[in-house]
């Protein structure tokens, strides 16, 4: 071992990011404007995720904008309501509104594409590469010189 | 045949993902595994190890005495 990266995911290809949206059977991103619930809107790539309230925004730098996180801010805030209160299954309950999608759902995209972009980056400088999935829920690709 | 040479890419379930690379030496560690962390996202932290340094050395030793 001599050298390591850590990195967090950014989806920066469009094209890619269609493709494992097919592979995870979600629709396809449509460029767009996501409005959240306090009248926020992030743009970019819109994709609906299972159990979401609004779509999740891919903007042009990769970066995911949800209602939750990353830049944009909770669109009620905690104090005004109280503590939120973990729902069955996971989640949280703001309240009278939609519980919001679950962060595992988000998860499952990020990975997913964080594999295939490792794999086509690969492939592009003409090397092997083994996939193995782990206990743990985490991905393995040894890549190596053809 | 085979290199020896290898870059191991761990994805966590929330998409976090960490390059290493092994049996390089010196600067062509980094750019093994530059094009892979590149297609990721974004570098967040880069850690090298005693045996990139050790590595390292010995590369410039060899080119110092032409060997």
């Amino acid at each position: 071992m001599s050298h390591i990266v850590t990195i967090q995911a950014r989806l920066r290809d469009p094209a890619l990011l269609a493709e494992v949206c097919r592979r995870l059977g979600l629709p396809e991103p449509v460029r767009g404007t996501m409005t959240a619930a306090d009248g926020q809107t992030a743009e970019g790539l819109l994709i609906p995720l299972p159990g979401w309230r609004v779509p999740i925004a891919v903007a042009a730098d990769g970066t995911v904008r949800t209602e939750r996180w990353n830049g944009v801010r909770l669109p009620i805030a905690q104090e005004d309501l109280g503590r939120p209160a973990r729902i069955a299954g996971g989640g949280w309950n703001f309240g009278g509104y939609e519980p919001y999608g679950q962060e595992s759902e988000l998860n499952k995209l990020l990975q997913a594409y964080a594999v295939e972009a490792a794999k086509l980056a690969a492939r592009r400088a003409g090397r092997n590469v083994l996939e193995q999935r782990m206990a743990d829920g985490s991905v393995r690709l040894t890549i190596e010189e053809a | 045949m085979a290199s020896g040479r290898r870059i191991e890419v761990t994805i966590a379930p929330d998409g976090m993902a960490s390059v290493e690379t092994r049996g390089y030496r010196g600067r062509a560690c980094l750019d093994a595994g530059k094009a892979i962390a590149d297609a990721l996202g974004v570098t967040i932290a880069d850690t090298r190890t005693s045996e990139f340094y050790q590595a390292a050395e010995s590369a410039e030793q060899h080119e110092r005495t032409g060997q």
